[in-house]
């Protein structure tokens, strides 16, 4: 459905996004995560043509895609952050005005969305006059008043409370049944609730892109924890540290008695392989003796933080 | 293209914006006109028309400044560049409801040219010609209106330099006296008032032509290669 390769946007001397590479198939939810300024928006942006990346391709359906490519923009519903719309108009006009802007038959369309979306009772009212859930509601309507294939939603539920939130997000899920949706945000449950795939920006350059699955198993490294003995803590770490894998092996303190010898270490991969047999194997070699091991559920907000560690830069987000 | 002039013009007028402006527009131009028609007592309509150039000039950056300007400080722009349209048809589309929207302006004047013609005998080809004119003149306007109010998310600066831009054009040719000789039929040509003058005689010169509509297009390319830019 939608492709990047190698694609980078400046604004000015300010890189906001480089070497950009992956594509999104036809069906389900991706999410965009990155810290705010990492790129999200700017990606966002390119790929419902309103920025032109400054290097790269954009493809949509195999086809080059550029802020001219006004037959290609038909498949796209895009909701920028936010949720801008003209806040004079009744949110029916608004639809109206859209559904003719598409050539879309405005009579059994505009009906048909505003029911999808549940805004009934309050179409006939000024969108300024909607409360910030009803007003995402008018937006999630906008991108779908086309019936196009694929929803670009920039934070779609931020600002809204927990109720609205719940809403916003069944919503989401019922558009996905039919639809491809990229939807960015930094909220790790709604990740968790919402997405299939995972794709991370940080610092304008991607870090992770692989599924939710891989994601929650804490997304390209994994670590273990060790509670060994019979053996000093230099040789132990020394030889952790030689087996093929192994990113970096910490020593980390042990609730053990003072008098005993046990050495505790983490381990970090520099895969999402897991470890333990590796360093049950070398135990067995070596002749130390293994009291703990076990392999560390990183939460999803940790991945997150790892995979984004270091200052952001400006934040791009008009 | 067409749904978007539609709501351009709807914004326009069922907001108290066209209104308000048209109004003012006809009560200063009822001033400024009939004060002057009592005194001369001459059947024709040259002391509206000497004041129109100066009037639109005032008038129409007011009208053109929340086109583009509002819609990127709203983000409505980030929709609208989105929706399945060129930036080109965008241009096209806010410069002709901005043009529709200040001819609707010249209609109430048409009071004017019935008072005069009930009064006296009032010669057709000045009265066409004049309005002909006018019509093309608004275009202008309208053009130098979406350019300005492209060029900066605020409101206020698309009115400053809107005003700027099209005073500047209504009276090149009252700084005649300031430039080289060599200059001078270069400005002439330039100033929208020199040739507006032509219509309000009753001539209808291809030139005068040619110069408003190409500077209504010179500036529309340029609105449109400023928002393409920034993307």
């Amino acid at each position: 459905m939608v492709r990047f390769e190698d694609v980078g946007k400046d604004y000015g001397d300010l890189t906001a996004l480089e070497g950009a590479t992956f594509s999104i198939p036809r069906g389900g939810i991706v999410g965009l995560l990155g810290p705010n300024g990492a790129g999200k928006t700017t990606t966002m942006r390119i790929m419902t043509g309103f920025l032109e990346p400054s290097r790269g391709l954009v493809e949509i359906d195999g086809e080059p895609f550029s802020p001219e490519s006004v037959a290609a923009k038909r498949k796209i519903g895009y909701l920028p952050e936010s949720a801008p719309s003209y806040s004079d108009m009744l949110a029916w006009d608004y639809l109206a005005y859209e559904a003719r802007l598409h050539g879309v038959d405005v009579d059994s369309r505009v009906p048909e969305v505003i029911r999808l979306v549940g805004l009934e009772s309050h179409a006939h009212m000024p969108i300024r006059e909607l409360s910030k859930g009803y007003r995402q509601r008018v937006g999630l309507a906008h991108t779908l008043i086309h019936d196009p294939e694929l929803l670009v939603l920039d934070e779609p539920t931020s600002g809204l409370d927990p109720n609205q939130i719940v809403e916003v997000r069944n919503l989401i899920r019922r558009i996905a049944e039919t639809k491809t949706v990229v939807l960015s945000t930094h909220i790790m449950q709604e990740v968790e609730a919402l997405c299939d795939r995972v794709i991370v920006i940080h610092r304008g350059r991607l870090r992770f892109d692989g599924s939710i699955e891989d994601f929650d198993a804490g997304g390209d490294t994994q670590r273990i924890r060790l509670l060994a003995g019979g053996i000093s803590q230099t040789d132990l770490v020394k030889d952790l540290a030689a087996l093929p894998g192994v990113r970096d092996v910490r020593v980390r303190s042990t609730d053990e008695d003072e008098s005993s010898a046990l050495v505790a270490v983490e381990v970090r991969a520099g895969s999402a392989e897991d470890l333990r047999p590796r360093v049950f194997h070398r135990a067995g070699e070596r002749g130390f003796d293994i009291y703990e091991l076990y392999r560390i559920r990183t939460s999803m907000e940790e991945v997150f933080h790892q995979l984004t560690q270091g200052e952001t830069q400006g934040d791009q987000n008009e | 293209m067409r749904a978007l002039f539609a709501r351009e013009i709807k914004a326009y007028f069922e907001t108290p914006v066209a209104w308000v402006v048209a109004v003012i527009f006809l009560v200063v131009s009822s001033l400024l006109f009939f004060s002057v028609f009592f005194l001369f007592e001459r059947a024709e309509m040259r002391q509206f028309f000497n004041n129109l150039p100066v009037m639109l000039a005032l008038v129409m950056p007011a009208l053109a400044m929340r086109l583009i300007a509002e819609e990127r400080r709203r983000g409505t722009y980030e929709i609208l560049a989105t929706l399945p349209l060129s930036t080109t048809d965008i241009v096209i589309a806010k410069f002709l409801a901005l043009w529709a929207t200040g001819v609707f302006l010249l209609v109430p004047t048409l009071v004017f040219t019935i008072t005069v013609g009930t009064l006296g005998r009032l010669d057709p080809g000045p009265v066409l010609g004049g309005y002909f004119g006018a019509v093309l003149l608004t275009g202008v306007y309208a053009a130098i209106g979406v350019f300005t109010s492209s060029v900066s998310r605020s409101e206020t600066v698309a009115l400053v330099l809107g005003l700027v831009l099209s005073l500047l054009f209504a009276l090149l040719r009252s700084f005649l006296i300031l430039v080289p000789a060599m200059l001078v039929p270069l400005f002439e040509y330039l100033s929208l008032g020199f040739h507006f003058d032509g219509f309000t005689r009753g001539i209808i010169d291809s030139r005068s032509i040619v110069h408003f509509v190409s500077l209504a297009a010179f500036f529309l390319v340029v609105s449109e290669r400023r928002l393409a830019a920034q993307r």
